[in-house]
């Protein structure tokens, strides 16, 4: 038994002392084992947006208990400098409810191009958790969280609803994921959601019961993302080794690995901008192969190398994160282990990411 | 993209263990129009697998396909006729570069472990193209709970060994 999850077998369900989260992904967190119960995310897998439910379990289960619900959208136009490491932060301004955040959507507002070129990471002010996990690249591609422009899929549902408590502002760090300079890049980001509006003397609820009798904190769930090159760092030999400046060489392999994450996580899906011209021509995109491996299970995922395409989706997509085929339990201190090759024989792959996109389980 | 349902449900159960599973199959066309190269099999797994959605690398539906599970023995394509009309690719698979790259079936199909899936592709008349890969999404399912999912269980199996037992 993990020292940092002591459980008590209550009610057939095995719980904490506290009676906290027990399950993820529909898997046991002491052991990573299958519950016998149902999916903490719901039945649909896949966050095309009203492909599925739009409020997941956890998201119901919290909207269950204010008794008046209304739309909510925040919009805020984002710009960032390419060709160099630039960033800039903003933050929201407080909002008088609790929000549940349900998805997201981007209109550009320079050449649309290079709008999913825009980086993301995102944290309310309250609690400081990163919804992207800092590592190499450390930001998530505007794709991989909003739909874009009038692509087929213009709200991308977060693989999480997020619970953006009232009175808290959301910190908004932007930088753009390529090393090439075009210029300053504009759009404007959108989240949306439902504002839950609490009646006077009216409390927010610390804890909810999931379908599966797990009782969880509010704030426990919230996405995860982890982007990662496409490739390995670049030596250019006039500029040096350069922020964005990711590749593949043809016929090159490369190793990448998610950082062993600090809470266990429910991974979903996957994104990539390799489907962007200024990554790899289009007609090149089907000779890029790709490996994934819990590097917990020693057990490959993939007996062979897959089409990137069979595994990566992008915002031209209906999905542009191809789901799993069901959410995958990556247990605390894991990690994934994603081999990539280029087969291509005219083309490097340049300023490549992919992002897995999921949902991390913390307590605190 | 994927939907749960309780048959889906109830073969999981059975296993502590899912891990996923993307198995790709080379095709082998050489361009030839209308050529019928020999059937290609998935990979033998040796875990029991549920095949979700295949996907194709290339933007061709003029391509055909028959395919048949080799156990248990099922043809899965109805279209009898002499000689048999087989299925456009994009009937089955979702075609790369699509908006819907991958195309799930209307439930998954359970493989025991070691079995496969064949096969027998038929090259456009038109436009033939060369290579092609098939990929498979799956899920590998590992340490069986009493054996695991057998193909004689049916829905409602655990229902009516609850019902045994009482």
């Amino acid at each position: 038994m993990r020292p940092d999850k002591r459980r008590n077998k209550h009610d057939g369900y095995w719980q904490d002392d506290n009676g906290m989260m027990t399950t993820g992904a529909g898997c046991d967190l002491r052991t990573g084992n299958w519950a016998g119960s149902k999916l903490d995310s719901g039945d649909y897998i896949g966050a095309a947006w009203g492909a599925s439910p739009y409020l997941t379990p956890y998201a119901e289960a919290i909207a269950a208990n204010y008794s008046i619900q209304i739309p909510w959208y925040y919009s805020q136009k984002v710009s960032v400098q390419s060709g160099g490491f630039n960033r800039s932060i903003f933050t929201t301004r407080p909002y008088l409810y609790d929000v549940l955040i349900i998805g997201m959507s981007a209109k550009s507002i320079s050449n649309p191009a290079f709008t999913p070129l825009i980086g993301l990471q995102i944290m309310d002010l309250q609690r400081a958790i990163p919804w992207v996990s800092p590592n190499t690249v450390g930001y998530a591609p505007l794709g991989s969280l909003a739909g874009i422009d009038l692509n087929p899929m213009p709200i991308l549902k977060l693989p999480e609803a997020f619970f953006l408590p009232a009175h808290t502002m959301m910190r908004i760090e932007t930088t753009a994921i390529t090393e090439e300079n075009v210029g300053l890049i504009e759009a404007t980001i959108t989240f949306v959601g439902i504002q839950l509006v609490n009646p006077p003397a009216f409390t927010t609820p610390e804890t909810i019961k999931m379908p599966n009798g797990d009782v969880i904190k509010v704030g426990s769930r919230m996405p995860w993302l982890s982007t990662v090159p496409f490739g390995r760092q670049e030596f250019d030999p006039a500029r040096g080794r350069m922020w964005g400046l990711w590749g593949l060489i043809q016929g090159e392999r490369a190793m990448q690995f998610l950082p062993p994450a600090d809470c266990d996580v429910e991974i979903h899906d996957a994104y990539s901008d390799i489907f962007d011209a200024a990554v790899i021509p289009p007609d090149q995109v089907q000779f890029l192969t790709i490996k994934l491996t819990d590097m917990r299970s020693r057990s490959d995922w993939t007996p062979g190398r897959a089409p990137a395409t069979a595994v990566l989706g992008s915002e031209r997509q209906a999905f542009p994160g191809i789901p799993f085929t069901k959410p995958h339990l990556l247990l605390t201190g894991h990690r994934v282990a994603i081999s990539l090759q280029n087969n291509s024989i005219t083309n490097v792959i340049e300023s490549g990411v992919l992002t897995l996109r999921g949902v991390r389980l913390c307590e605190y | 993209m994927y939907f749960i349902d309780q048959y889906t449900y109830q073969i999981l159960n059975l296993y502590r263990t899912h891990l996923e599973l993307i198995d790709t199959i080379p095709i082998g066309f050489t361009g030839t129009p209308g050529e019928r190269p020999s059937p290609v099999f998935t990979n033998a797994i040796s875990d029991d697998v549920l095949y979700f959605g295949p996907t194709v690398n290339f933007s061709n539906a003029g391509v055909l396909v028959r395919i048949r599970s080799i156990s248990p023995q099922y043809d899965w394509m109805a279209n009898n006729d002499n000689p048999p009309q087989d299925t456009p690719v994009n009937a089955i698979a979702g075609i790369a570069g699509q908006v819907l790259p991958i195309l799930p079936l209307v439930r998954p199909f359970f493989v025991q472990r070691q079995g496969r899936l064949q096969f027998i592709f038929t090259n456009d008349t038109v436009a033939p193209i060369t290579g092609g890969l098939w990929t498979w999404r799956a899920l590998r399912l590992t340490n069986p709970i009493n054996g695991g999912w057998s193909y004689s269980l049916g829905l409602n199996y655990a229902a009516g060994q609850t019902a045994q037992q009482t």
